[in-house]
């Protein structure tokens, strides 16, 4: 008698998505207002989202400064007593800057939902950036870039996206701690002025949302005239020329190196966009990719490697990074360099992207779930241009991908020549 | 509250079931009683690299990825001193998918050579890049080593060194999965889009017919009596700027004193405007960063207060300031109660959020099985809101004391490797 274990349970396969209608509306002000899944969770999200990030900044740490210290001080008002205030309400605040795009996000009980949206429009329309909060955060944070710049992960990836774009490209713009100790009160305040206005927000609300909670959002916005907001839109970035010498960057005291290796990618059309993103799946895009099987689950030369795109403008940086011992990079390069032909060689037999594109689609539809999900997902369809249907289409163009097309892109894209190499650390 | 409901198979396993129909994939979590300290002290990281084995493929799963992937799913796992967990998450049509490749390994593991062979360099690759490549990355070995000196919590997950993980032979692997790896020393929850009835029936089905282990894990270990003097550890370390940590033990993770000092910590760094923040960051600007918090653990917490120095500030200045700052705390004044009401409500805004978020859920349900007391989970909002600052301030002054103390000094290694 076979065992039933022997036998696997039947799968189905995830081919659409079903979710909700996106449906930007606007506030009574005219603030564009995305209303993500509403929960009896007793919790709310607040959002506001500026399609203005590190591309717009004049020096290194200027964005993701004014964002961190955006609850800092008004004139009227100390850090403090701004703090202090969320602190007791219980509500917790964060701010992110992306290169094109910049978030202020504050979570806390429905019931306080009113106080702590009023303070947070208050005193970030008026934040001024005081002096000695400012001094005090640049030497936090020139000491946490100190620390960094110990690591020889930091170092892989700046040393390779400079090779790739160049020192004074937008995309590069690390900076070191003499940059930080350039920043001041006044360019974080007119970095705030012409890029973070309340007026050029959106605004995200998710959780517990009800109409008393939109009636409340439309009379706190009402004193802040709005609707300005924008997103950039962004043309194909040019990389240089690729110089396929090993480029090495001794770390002290590590006993590893960080490999990195970054291609510039311009996709023609949304087909091939979601070509290359099954073809990563498959080179180093999850447990299963032929990178983590090789290098790791066969070889066990190292902990962790994957490969990844990074935007860039229009386009992407395609990545390839993982840590190895010292001994082991030159058999790691031949190793990648390997899978890459494989990958032009032979074409994948159907299973095997057929369990990509399940995997892929798992993830896909996993990434919608919950009330605080589809906030990062709008945003992504605003920064990209993409049309408001654009993810319902998604899951029926993976799945008509054929190995011929991945084949196809491999032949084209995937040569080591294309890639800048860059070794740091225990070189 | 959550609504779970929990169910026992006739060899030992228990179940938890919380339904959530919002979601379009199911967790399926497992809880392993066995970590960290369950090791013998000449092997020392096993636990973790026995955690990497557990993707080696079972009797009728050779590749146990491949099939999570193929049903759409994700998995993960990690490993602490008390415990090892592994995580599930598959689209709600596939969630069988699940049950199979969760019971057939606990059934029947497929242990050999190559795929130790292969997770021990593995293991070797990620000791190196946590410990040896990163700031600070030796803490909790330091830590660990100047609390302890008998217990089994003496060093951290990942190991005491890489030679305990590179020699690891085949029958100890074994040997491990035999002791520990069974029904009645496993708690699984089911979070998300099916039924109670369904879960019954793919436990019977899965996991019903796997047997016993000859016992449970007892977990009988050496306690170590608390330091009663401070002590003292200095170390190099690769990060350019000075530290000084500072580590006490406290009451272990039931013991509502563990939430007080849960609050305490919250209180004196759990914020921007926290003492430890205005004082020591901001206004005095000796340090650079810094932080505190409690770990709640199953026989044992610490409570861990550090700061890393700005250029110029000694060793010896940052404990004190640190210790000052800490202790200021410990008379109640007006300015304190009103603090201590934003950390519940931080607290519980907190829990509100984490019931939204199936994976931790799971997570912490068996969490609050395998310590003892489930309903646990549903008297967290009560013990906060009936939290008292008099309370919060006693158990911290009665843990956080002078000779309880355990100090490290860490100082920027040269660069001697260039």
């Amino acid at each position: 008698m076979t065992d039933y274990r022997s036998i696997k349970p039947i799968t189905k396969n995830i081919v659409s998505l079903n979710a909700p209608p996106i449906e930007i509306t606007k506030t009574l002000g005219g603030y564009p207002l995305y209303i993500s899944e509403t929960k009896s969770t007793g919790v709310v999200q607040i959002e506001l989202f500026w399609g203005k990030g590190s591309f717009h900044q004049k020096q290194a740490f200027q964005s993701s400064l004014a964002g961190d210290l955006i609850f800092a001080g008004t004139k009227k008002r100390k850090e403090v007593e701004i703090i202090q205030l969320f602190d007791h309400l219980g509500a917790t605040h964060q701010t992110e800057t992306l290169f094109m795009g910049s978030s202020i996000v504050l979570r806390c009980m429905k019931k306080h939902f009113e106080k702590v949206f009023s303070w947070l429009l208050e005193n970030a329309s008026a934040a001024c950036y005081p002096e000695q909060e400012v001094a005090s955060a640049i030497l936090v944070h020139s000491a946490s870039l100190e620390r960094q710049q110990k690591t020889s992960k930091y170092w892989a990836l700046r040393k390779s996206m400079e090779k790739l774009y160049g020192p004074n490209h937008p995309l590069t713009r690390f900076g070191n701690t003499d940059d930080c100790q350039k920043i001041n009160s006044a360019c974080l305040l007119n970095y705030r002025k012409k890029h973070l206005p309340i007026s050029d927000c959106m605004l995200f609300l998710s959780g517990d949302i009800d109409k008393e909670i939109v009636a409340k959002t439309n009379a706190i916005m009402s004193p802040y005239p709005g609707g300005d907001f924008s997103v950039p839109t962004f043309q194909h970035c040019f990389n240089l020329p690729i110089d396929n010498t090993v480029i090495k960057h001794k770390v002290a005291n590590t006993n590893q190196v960080s490999l990195q290796m970054v291609a510039h990618i311009s996709p023609k059309n949304i087909k091939e966009k979601h070509a290359f993103t099954l073809l990563n799946m498959c080179l180093g895009g999850y447990f299963g990719s032929q990178l983590m099987q090789v290098l790791r689950e066969e070889k066990g030369l190292t902990y962790g490697v994957s490969s990844y795109f990074q935007p860039a403008f229009k386009d992407f940086t395609w990545t390839i990074a993982g840590e190895f011992n010292s001994t082991n990079t030159q058999e790691s390069f031949e190793t990648i360099d390997m899978i890459f032909q494989n990958l032009r060689d032979t074409i994948m037999p159907l299973e095997t992207l057929n369990k990509i594109k399940q995997y892929y689609a798992g993830q896909f539809r996993s990434g919608f779930d919950g009330p605080f999900a589809m906030n990062s997902k709008v945003q992504h369809l605003l920064l990209q241009g993409l049309d408001i249907d654009y993810f319902e289409t998604v899951l029926p163009s993976i799945w008509a991908i054929s190995p011929k097309d991945l084949n196809h892109l491999a032949n084209n894209y995937l040569h080591k020549e294309s890639f800048i190499h860059v070794l740091a650390g225990d070189t | 509250m959550h609504s779970y409901k929990k169910f026992e198979l006739s060899n030992g396993l228990r179940v938890i079931h919380l339904e959530d129909k919002s979601r379009t994939t199911i967790v399926l979590n497992t809880l392993y009683n066995v970590g960290a300290r369950d090791e013998s002290p000449n092997r020392t990281g096993f636990a973790h690299l026995f955690e990497h084995l557990m993707f080696s493929g079972s009797a009728n799963v050779p590749l146990f990825d491949k099939e999570v992937e193929e049903a759409g799913g994700q998995n993960n796992a990690f490993t602490t001193n008390e415990i090892t967990n592994y995580h599930l998450v598959m689209p709600r049509e596939n969630i069988e998918t699940a049950f199979w490749l969760e019971s057939d390994r606990m059934k029947s593991l497929n242990i050999n050579e190559k795929s130790l062979s292969v997770q021990r360099g593995v293991v070797v690759e990620e000791f190196k890049q946590r410990c040896y490549n990163a700031p600070f990355g030796f803490l909790w070995h330091h830590i660990r080593k100047i609390v302890y000196s008998q217990s089994p919590y003496r060093w951290p997950t990942i190991g005491e060194s890489i030679e305990h993980i590179e020699t690891a032979s085949l029958e100890e692997v074994q040997a491990f999965y035999n002791q520990f790896y069974g029904p009645q020393n496993a708690i699984v929850s089911v979070v998300g889009d099916i039924s109670l009835n369904q879960t019954k029936l793919l436990c019977e089905k899965w996991f019903g017919d796997i047997k016993k282990l000859e016992s449970a894990n007892q977990n009988n270990y050496l306690q170590e009596k608390k330091p009663s003097s401070r002590r003292f550890l200095e170390s190099l370390d690769v990060s350019p700027n000075p530290a000084v940590f500072l580590v006490w033990r406290g009451p272990v993770f039931l013991d509502p004193r563990s939430i007080n000092l849960d609050l305490f910590a919250e209180l004196l760094g759990g914020s921007d405007v926290s003492p430890l923040q205005l004082e020591l960051v901001k206004s005095k600007q000796l340090l650079n960063a810094a932080e505190c918090f409690y770990m709640r653990g199953l026989a044992e917490g610490l409570f861990v207060l550090y700061g890393i120095m700005n250029d110029g500030v000694s060793h010896l200045t940052c404990e004190k300031a640190l210790l000052d700052v800490c202790k200021s705390l410990f008379l109640p004044s007006s300015t304190l109660k009103k603090s201590m009401q934003g950390c519940i409500n931080r607290q519980l805004s907190h829990l509100l959020f984490e019931a939204v978020q199936p994976m931790q859920l799971a997570q912490k349900l068996c969490y609050y099985e395998n310590a003892g007391d489930l309903e646990g989970i549903n008297k967290e909002v009560s013990h906060l809101e009936n939290a008292s600052l008099k309370a919060v301030l006693t158990d911290a002054s009665a843990t956080l004391t002078d000779e309880s103390v355990s100090v490290i000094y860490y100082h920027p290694k040269k660069n001697d490797r260039l």
